[in-house]
Order: C-alpha cells, then sequence, then structure tokens
C-alpha cells in the first residue's frame, strides 16, 4: 500500500497569491495512498526540505510530491532531499504549480482547481513509480582517433597526454593530412610544415600513442566504454622494424614520373616512397598499382639495394582488432575536384588551379621551390585571378554552405603571390568577404592596403580560353553589373570543402549520422557541438563541417577532453531512464514477438537481438533487447511497440495511464 | 477536470502532451515571462513526441476530453535526433484514420514548439481553448459511452458500403495442375510440406490444412478465398516444417513480405502456389510476387470505390456510420485471428497493467479497438480482407485499413508487402513529410 507524502509550496506569494495552497493540500490529503499533506511558504529552503525528510522517516512514506515550481528548477533539489531520507529518488516527482499554473492564471478559484488537478494526477503516477538506480557500466580507457591529420593529431597528444593510451589511424602512409600540404597559415603567415611537423613526431613517439598508419577502420562493434574495433593494416610492401629510411629504395626506383599526391598533381613521385620529406613514419610504402614488380615481375630494384632487406613484396593486409572505450573522429575534408566545376571548365586547364594546389605552389617544399611559376610554361603570372565561392554557397549545384575557410585562405593567397611577385597583378572575384575570427579581419585589410590586392564584388560566371589566353568571366556587381572579361596568366579557386567522398560508409560502420551534405552530425548544433549521437564517439575538425586550423585544434582538444572526462570515473553512470522489453515466465519468455519495429526506429541503434534458447541450445524465440549504455530514453520505440512488450522506466505505461486517468476526478 | 465548469458556459477540457525539452519547456517560459491563458489545459509531461502513443491521445477523448493538443520540438530540433520525425509520420496517419471515421479533427491539435517560445504556447492553447469554447463538448465522443444515444445502438444494414461485406469471391472447383505441382514438389523433397485446404465434413466450407505427402495432396481442395493461410505461420509448429508451400492469392502471400520485414520469416524458405480471386492456378513462385504498383497492394476495385464513396460523406455522416458500424462489434476478435499480421502474442487489448480501454464489447470498447486495430496495421496491411471476411457482424473492416493503406501510399509512397527489405513505415521518416496540419 502507497504511504504518499504531499508538499505543497506556496513559493512566498508567487504560488499563494492565485492558489489556495492550504485547499490543495487539503484535497490532496484526501487521495488514496495519501497519508500526509501539508502546505508551506518554501518548501526549497532549509527547513522545507527538513519537513520532507522528517515526514519520509515519521510516516515511512514511500512516495513523495512536491506542488511547487518547475521539475525543470528544482526536481533535482527535492530527489536529492528525499535521497537524504532514505527514500529512493526516482519516488520524488514535481507537480508545476508556478510556472504552469499559479503564474499563467489570474482567476484564483480556477487555478486552484486546475492545481489540485495536477497534484491528484501526479501522486497518482507516484503510485505506480519504481525505485531506479543510476546505470553502471564498465569500460575500457584507451581512444581511438580516426584520422592524422591536425584534428586526429591534437586529439591523440592531448588524450596521451592525459595518461590515456591511444591508438590513432591514418590511412595514408604518414601522419600530417592537408595541415602538411599548406604553405604558411592565416593570419600569421607561419610556415605550416614548421608547426606541424614538431606535433607529428612528438605523436609518433609519445609513449601513449600507438600509431597504425596506412590502416582503415574495418569495422566497429560495441558501445560506449567498450568498443570493439577492426583495423585493416594495408600491406607496405615494406618491413618497417628493418627499413632505416635511409632512401635508396625511392632515389633507384626507375618509376619517377607518378603524379604526387601530396603535391596536388603539380609534383612528381617514385612508385616506392614516402609521401613528402617529413613524413612521419619515415617509412615507404610501395604503390603496388604502378610498381613494375607487381606489374610484370621484373625489375624489384629496390629489394636488391635495399641493404637492410626491408622490401616485401608477398606482405598481405593484416587485420587486428582492439578494444577501446572512446573514439574521435577526424577524418577531415577534401577540397572540390576542378572537374565538378563545369563553369569554370577550362577546369582541365593547367592554369586553373584549386586552392590546395596553390599551396603546393607557394610552398617552399612545393614543386617550384616556392616560386610562383604557372604549370602550363613556367612562366611567372603577371596577373593572377582568385575566384571565390568556387562550388560553396550555391543552392544550384547542391552546395549551400559556407566553405568557411576560402574568405581567408584566398586573401593570403593573393598576399603570398604580392610577397613573391612584386610587380603582380591580384584579383579577388569574391561575392562579399567573410572573416569573423581573431586577426582576420585585419589579415584581410592587409591584404587590401599593405599588399594591393583587388577585390571585386562579382562571382565568375565562366572561364574561357580566348586564343590562348585564359580570361575569367564576371559581372561587377557594384557597378551596375558591368561585364569583366579579366585576362588572367593563372587561375586560383577558392575552392570548396567538401566530405571525404566515402564518409557515409565510414559513418555507418560508426553508426553516427551525418546530413545531407555527408559532414558528421554532431549530437547538439549548439550545446553538444562535439559529442555524436552514438555515445563514446565524437567529432574533431573539419569532419563535422568546413573548419580553419584554430577552430580545428580547439575542437580536437575538447574531444580529448570529452574521452578523458569519459575515463575520469570509475565506471560509467547514466540516467536510468531507459527502455526496457519486458521479461515473463517461460514457456512465455517476453511478449516480445522480435518484430523489431523498434531497432529500425531507435536513433542510437541501441536495440540489439536476445536469442532465447533451450538447455540443448535449440533456438526458442528472438526477442529484443535494449543495451542499457546506449538507450538515451526517448520512447520512441514503447510508442511502436504494438504488443506494448517494451516500455520507458521512468516514463512507463502504468505511470503516463495512471497520471492521465487521475486528471479526471 | 469535471470542476472546469463555468456556471454561465461550457468550459473544454483540454489534455496537452508535450515534451520535456522543449514544449514543457515553452510551456515554463510562457510562466516565467508572466504571460497568462485560459486554465483548461492540462499538460502531461513525456521525455519526447516519439513516446506520445496513439493509446494516449484515445484514452484521454474516451475519459471525457474535448480536445487534444500534442506538442515537442520543431523538426530537427529533437533531443533524441528524431523522435519527432516519427511523431510526425504517426499522426500524419492517424489523422487520416480519424477523418475516416468522421472525428472532429478540430479537437486534435499539433504543434512544435520550441522552449524559447512561450509565446506561442500561450497563443495555441488559448486559440486552442476559445475553438473548443466554440464547439461545445465533443458530445458525439462522449456518447460512445451511452449505448441508448442515437447512433450507437446497431442499425440494420442499408448503407451501400456494407454490399462489400457480402462480395465474397467465388469457389471454383481444385485446379489439377496444382495439384500435381504440390504433389511434385513434396514428393522431390523439395518442400516439408504445404498448406492449403481441405474438406471439413461437419462445415460447409473447406478448412486449412497441411500436407506432408503426394498422396496426402490428393484431398486438397480449392481455397474458398475467404482466409489467409499466410496467419497459419504464426504457429511455430508449422515454421518447423520449412521450407514450406503455401497455397494463397498474391496479395494474400504479400504478407510474407511484411513478416519478412519484421524479422520472423524468411520468404525463400516460402514457396506461394498462386492463385487468383476465383482459384485459378497461376503458379509456384517465392516471393516477391508480381504485385500491382499504382494503387495500395491487394485491395480490391470495389473495395477503393467504398472508401471513395465513403469519403464523400461528411464527418458527421461517417461517423455515425462508423458508430453504428462499431455497435454491432461482439468483440469476439475474429478479425485479428484471421489477420496474418496481427502477430502479436499478446494483444495490447489483453494487456490489463494498465489497460488502456475497455475490454467489454460497448461503444467506447469497440471504438477503441477498431482504432487500434487499423492503426496497428497502417503501412501493414496488404489487403487480403481475411478480416473482413472473418467478421461475423459484418463491419466493413477492409474500409479502415483501405483509407490507411492509402494515407501510407498518398503520404509516403508505401506499399505493404511489396519489398521484404523496407524499413517499417513507422520506423522510418523522411525529413520532408508533410506536415501543413500541425501549427
Amino acid at each position: 500500500m502507497s504511504r504518499i507524502g504531499v508538499f505543497i509550496c506556496h513559493c512566498g506569494e508567487n504560488i499563494g497569491k492565485t492558489v489556495d495552497c492550504p485547499r490543495v493540500a487539503e484535497s490532496a490529503r484526501k487521495l488514496p495512498g495519501v497519508v500526509y499533506a501539508v502546505d508551506y511558504r518554501y518548501t526549497c529552503s532549509e527547513p522545507g526540505q527538513a519537513q520532507i525528510r522528517d515526514a519520509i522517516k515519521e510516516h515511512k512514506l514511500t512516495g513523495v510530491v512536491v506542488g511547487a515550481c518547475s521539475p525543470r528548477m528544482h526536481e533535482k533539489t527535492f530527489r536529492k532531499t528525499c535521497a537524504a531520507a532514505g527514500l529512493n529518488p526516482y519516488l520524488c516527482e514535481i507537480a508545476n504549480l508556478r510556472e504552469q499554473c499559479s503564474w499563467v492564471h489570474t482567476d484564483r478559484e480556477q487555478a486552484t482547481r486546475k492545481a489540485i488537478d495536477i497534484v491528484r494526477s501526479i501522486v497518482a503516477r507516484v503510485q505506480r513509480n519504481t525505485p531506479l538506480a543510476p546505470i553502471r557500466v564498465p569500460l575500457t580507457r584507451r581512444a581511438l582517433v580516426i584520422g592524422g591529420g591536425i584534428a586526429g593529431i591534437q586529439a591523440a597528444l592531448d588524450i596521451a597526454d592525459g595518461g590515456t593510451e591511444v591508438i590513432l589511424v591514418e590511412r595514408t602512409p604518414s601522419l600530417g593530412g592537408h595541415m602538411a600540404q599548406l604553405s604558411e597559415t592565416f593570419p600569421t603567415l607561419d610556415c605550416s610544415q614548421c608547426i606541424l611537423t614538431p606535433r607529428m613526431v612528438e605523436a609518433a613517439s609519445h609513449p601513449n600513442i600507438r600509431l597504425e598508419t596506412y590502416s582503415e577502420v574495418e569495422k566497429l562493434g560495441g558501445y560506449v566504454g567498450n568498443f570493439e574495433v577492426t583495423i585493416r593494416r594495408k600491406a607496405r610492401s615494406i618491413d618497417p622494424k628493418k627499413c632505416t629510411g635511409c632512401g635508396t629504395c625511392w632515389q633507384k626506383c626507375p618509376v619517377k614520373k607518378l603524379p604526387s599526391e601530396f603535391d596536388e598533381g603539380l609534383g612528381l613521385r617514385a612508385a616506392i616512397g614516402i609521401p613528402f620529406p617529413q613524413a612521419v613514419p619515415n617509412k615507404p610504402v610501395i604503390d603496388r598499382a604502378n610498381c613494375i614488380k607487381f606489374k610484370n615481375g621484373k625489375c624489384g630494384a629496390c629489394q636488391k639495394l635495399c641493404q637492410t632487406g626491408a622490401v616485401d613484396f608477398t606482405q598481405e593486409d593484416e587485420i587486428i582488432t582492439e578494444k577501446v572505450g572512446a573514439i574521435v573522429v577526424a577524418t577531415g575534408f577534401q577540397v572540390l575536384p576542378k572537374d565538378q566545376l563545369p563553369a569554370y571548365a577550362d577546369g582541365d586547364h593547367p592554369d586553373v588551379l584549386t586552392g590546395l594546389q596553390f599551396e603546393r605552389l607557394a610552398s617552399a617544399s612545393g614543386p617550384t621551390g616556392g616560386e610562383i611559376r604557372r604549370p602550363s610554361d613556367g612562366k611567372e603570372p603577371q596577373t593572377v585571378v582568385f575566384v571565390q565561392c568556387a562550388g560553396s554557397r550555391d543552392r544550384e549545384k547542391g552546395r549551400a554552405y559556407c566553405s568557411k575557410i576560402c574568405c581567408m585562405y584566398t586573401a593570403k593567397h593573393a598576399m603570398l603571390y604580392r610577397h613573391k611577385v612584386h610587380g603582380g597583378r591580384a584579383i579577388v572575384l569574391c561575392m562579399d568577404v567573410r572573416t569573423p575570427g581573431k586577426g582576420y579581419d585585419e589579415f584581410y585589410r592587409r591584404a587590401i592596403e599593405q599588399d594591393g590586392v583587388i577585390y571585386l564584388r562579382s562571382r565568375a560566371a565562366r572561364i574561357y580560353r580566348d586564343n590562348g589566353q585564359l580570361v575569367v568571366q564576371a559581372a561587377d556587381t557594384l557597378n551596375g553589373g558591368e561585364r569583366l572579361d579579366i585576362k588572367a596568366d593563372l587561375v586560383v579557386l577558392g575552392s570548396a570543402a567538401i566530405p571525404q567522398p566515402d564518409v557515409r560508409t565510414l559513418a555507418q560502420k560508426l553508426g553516427v549520422g551525418y546530413d545531407a551534405d555527408g559532414w558528421l552530425s554532431e549530437a547538439h548544433p549548439k550545446l553538444r557541438p562535439v559529442e555524436t549521437n552514438t555515445a563514446g564517439i565524437f567529432l574533431a575538425g573539419a569532419c563535422q563541417g568546413p573548419k580553419d586550423i584554430p577552430d580545428t585544434v580547439a575542437q580536437a582538444s575538447a574531444a580529448a577532453a570529452k574521452t578523458l572526462a569519459l575515463f575520469a570515473a570509475k565506471e560509467l553512470q547514466r540516467d536510468p531512464i531507459i527502455a526496457r522489453v519486458n521479461r515473463c515466465a517461460p514457456p512465455v519468455f517476453s511478449t516480445c514477438i522480435g518484430c523489431f519495429t523498434c531497432a529500425a526506429a531507435c536513433p542510437y541503434k541501441a536495440i540489439e537481438r536476445e536469442e532465447i534458447r533451450d538447455r540443448k541450445g535449440g533456438l526458442i524465440k528472438v526477442v529484443a533487447r535494449v543495451n542499457e549504455s546506449l538507450c538515451q530514453g526517448c520512447g520512441t520505440c514503447v510508442s511502436l511497440c504494438r504488443s506494448k512488450s517494451m516500455d520507458l522506466d521512468g516514463f512507463t505505461e502504468e505511470e503516463v495511464f495512471a497520471a492521465l486517468e487521475a486528471l479526471v476526478e | 477536470m469535471s470542476e472546469v465548469t463555468k456556471s454561465d458556459g461550457f468550459e473544454p477540457r483540454i489534455t496537452a502532451f508535450v515534451c520535456k525539452w522543449c514544449t514543457y519547456a515553452g510551456a515554463d517560459l510562457a510562466g516565467t515571462s508572466r504571460m497568462t491563458y485560459a486554465p483548461n489545459v492540462r499538460a502531461l509531461m513525456l521525455p519526447c513526441t516519439g513516446r506520445i502513443d496513439v493509446s494516449f491521445v484515445i484514452r484521454a477523448f474516451l475519459q471525457g476530453a474535448d480536445g487534444v493538443i500534442v506538442s515537442g520540438c520543431h523538426p530537427g530540433d529533437c533531443h533524441y535526433t528524431a523522435g519527432n520525425y516519427r511523431a510526425r509520420r504517426r499522426w500524419i496517419l492517424f489523422r487520416d484514420l480519424l477523418d475516416t471515421l468522421g472525428f472532429d479533427l478540430r479537437r486534435f491539435e499539433l504543434a512544435w514548439i520550441s522552449a524559447a517560445e512561450g509565446a506561442k504556447w500561450v497563443k495555441t492553447i488559448q486559440a486552442f481553448t476559445d475553438r473548443l469554447r466554440e464547439l461545445g463538448p465533443y458530445t458525439a465522443m462522449h456518447n460512445l459511452a451511452d449505448d441508448r444515444a442515437p447512433g450507437i445502438a446497431p442499425q440494420a444494414g442499408t448503407d451501400v458500403l456494407l454490399d462489400l461485406a457480402q462480395a465474397k469471391p467465388d469457389v471454383a472447383s481444385v485446379d489439377p495442375q496444382l495439384v500435381a505441382d504440390i504433389a511434385e514438389a513434396l514428393d522431390g523433397g523439395k518442400l516439408k510440406a504445404v498448406v492449403g485446404w481441405m474438406k471439413a465434413p461437419t462445415l460447409n466450407r473447406p478448412r486449412p490444412a497441411w500436407f506432408a505427402t503426394a498422396a496426402a495432396a490428393k484431398e486438397m481442395v480449392s481455397p474458398n478465398g475467404t482466409g489467409n493461410l499466410v496467419r497459419l505461420l504464426k504457429k511455430r509448429q508449422l515454421r518447423a516444417l520449412l521450407p514450406l508451400g503455401l497455397v494463397a492469392r498474391a496479395c494474400e502471400a504479400g504478407a510474407l513480405n511484411v513478416l519478412a520485414q519484421e524479422a520472423n520469416i524468411d520468404p525463400a524458405a516460402i514457396t506461394v502456389f498462386t492463385v487468383d480471386r476465383n482459384g485459378r492456378y497461376l503458379g509456384a513462385q517465392n516471393l516477391p510476387a508480381d504485385l500491382p504498383t499504382d494503387r495500395p497492394v491487394g485491395f480490391s476495385d470495389e473495395t477503393l470505390k467504398a472508401l471513395d464513396q465513403l469519403m464523400a460523406k461528411s464527418p458527421e455522416e461517417r461517423w455515425t456510420f462508423w458508430t453504428s458500424q462499431s455497435a454491432k462489434c461482439l468483440r469476439c476478435y475474429a478479425c485479428r485471428a484471421s489477420c496474418p499480421l496481427c502477430t502479436c502474442d499478446q494483444c495490447i487489448m489483453d494487456k490489463n497493467q494498465p489497460q488502456w480501454f475497455p475490454t467489454a464489447a460497448d461503444g467506447p470498447g469497440n471504438f477503441a479497438w477498431q482504432m487500434i486495430r487499423a492503426f496497428h496495421l497502417a503501412g501493414r496491411c496488404v489487403g487480403c480482407g481475411a478480416c473482413h471476411n472473418a467478421c461475423p457482424a459484418g463491419i466493413p473492416l477492409i474500409l479502415l485499413n483501405a483509407a490507411m493503406a492509402r494515407s501510407a501510399l498518398k503520404n509516403f509512397d508505401h506499399r505493404a508487402g511489396v519489398d521484404p527489405k523496407a524499413v517499417p513505415l513507422q520506423s522510418d521518416f523522411r525529413t520532408d513529410d508533410k506536415e501543413d496540419f500541425i501549427l
């Protein structure tokens, strides 16, 4: 039999002015199951809370209803009060008599009647409440970071510095990502490699970090605190233990004229080698698609010349599995390829460059040694046109978003060009310029004021060739839309940032969401920008949306902080508001029939198959089971369950029914 | 709530179901901002609109609400990512069901109200209360409990829509090729058993039976076209006999695809000996069978035409029609037993902790059952008509199913039983599902 205590708070005048609190308490006292009801001036005050604690002990209460302000205000307070007196906190419920009654109504009689209804409903509900306890889940204190760009490196370093082991998986042969390709970085114009490479080395030599380069995540199982990840180590054809990185192999390799991915096709590489001189680890990889040995079995020069015998043509992919407790996804972005911009169709023209190609051209470690020379004839371009929003903010092409980084990198490109070619003309065509960020607008102003970069408000319509001369057609929209045909020696696109082409596959493997463009989805756009909806998986950097380096690093550190916070607990603890599938005695076991309508709707993939077997192992029944570490307690599954075999703790069918039924006297 | 009645006029009772994160917080904000609104509403807080079951709404009306409002986070804002999208799909279907029944849709309000929209909460509640004051008490609904009220007492079946109940397919003599094919499949060991029909000496119609040998198959008679044998796959004993053959019409066999979708059965393990409506044998095949693509699967032209006729009536006429029809219901649950897709081991109608709906064969109980049955089949029913034909009271159940199937097709381009790999209709959502009815 229930023994419910009801405590009606006046909240000073806040409730008491429009609601007759003594009358509400009086009416509650007559409700079945209520053994104690009282009104008090400030129930949340210490004497008010003491009143609750004393009543719980004195009247052996099995449930408490506090008629007061919104549960969003003081539910935690009163639940703690109850817990202090030995009553399970989930046996305390709040009747909202202030925000949704006394404050919004003026007629004292009507408001009092409404308050009586609300209290009656909550009393009926509390009678059905069951004690709940926070859910505890064990965890593996070890993190996985996917992606070895600046985001992944930063996250891995921060987690490792926090004393936790990290596995850093990178699918290319070296750490570094796009940042390693950049020439200088805005807004300081410091050399990108100078600030990045020490971090790469630090990550590689950190005792808590294990590098898995040239490797990819194949499969993910498990859940927060207890993931099991399968990683494919692709065959390098090199034994990294034997290789010293001396470089003889790539110097002697006869296949030397392959376009270098690192140089965005502007430079050349061999069929064996490291992507760039500062690569970490400094161990080469054989490009099997282009190696003569793999094509027709001949050559093998690298193997013959390698003094440590590190070359191994027979090496195969290796599959490893690891247990981790949290995952940081830092898989980055790509730059929109030129061939996806047909209007700039002379896109295949060697002198139309993507933003990233220009980075390589301007980089001291690039194919021209940092001199600005156009790819077609090696001449120094005298007029360079920079075309902004190349692929971004274009709804018709299906890419409505702003790529965020292009305004700044275009300003930087124009400045770098002007620094290197003093007499050259740098013209930027832009719809508008977006420079929010510390020192960013100053940087853009510097491009105009100190470096004489010409900005025209225009969107380039097309790029064409006139007698071999590159011409950019645009309209000067601040000058009556006058048509401009600008002769250019070199065109640099402010190429859009796009998601990694295979990001959806990865997202599906990991069970995280992605938006219509393909950027991975954060749990909440404002308040949970680093978490995903899958507990224990965090996002860092441009995989979540276009980002510059400072934002990327900040988010990576945030993801590391989230990971470390998760690992700080002895075990995981969470709110017990979760769904459950019912269980009953054999031969029924559960009224669940295993239709899995719930599983298809669960946003957290928290619903698993459970096979009920007899002693001989014969299958009796397949039913749904809720993984309590994954369930977040939305209850969508409960509504979809036709047989109501599913229920939601804290909002059970019985509790809701009781509250609804008791609205009618 | 009965106390909320002014002496000088009618004061409606309004039940609100709101999500914890957006609308409940929005209503709190209205209070914090000291806005005022009519005191007629009683709000119940749930974690998410995804948790708000149609049972809550039905129950609220049955126990005397004059209006119900459901409100939660705007699309894209759901605290749980997509609970509101699924709720939206649920309400699209449920509103179409209510409309078919002639329910007064002005009394069921849906709104997206964010935690910042205290003013919208106030405006919505005030406008809804004003509208309900105008409309007066929902007598038509509340009268369901009064079996002497007009329209509740059973009427003689004079309506043209009831002709459907008599429109049972002809029975032809058994096709010898059907028997021969089945005998061959059983002899060759391709199938362990075939479920078909045999003579029942004590009945004036054939009864279902399973045949394990070619010799036994000789006893087979033609289906009478009124029952769907797929329902027998609910029996565990029969499932032990895979690979299995089944005599069925194409639309009946579509139910197998739904069972496959719901992880209960592997359609590859079932061979369907397909017959047409007159029992003519068309051939054996595995699913998916060839199904029409231009309309809800399985429903006959007569059924869809009758549905058009029904929907051409006024809501009040539809309400009178359905209340008088549902008054005939005996709660024998023949509809449930005959349905291949009423797969629950324990029906929600039989649950008593809590007991959402009256079990008695009275106005509210019958009405709730008809709604729940049709709603649980929304996006699943393949239109075989077994329930309709099984109803001893002659209630045109197929019309409710057809209304739901049409809604699924119109709103979601969904046809039940076509794709065994499809995501269940109500589990799925599209971000551009319609919401012109949501404030």
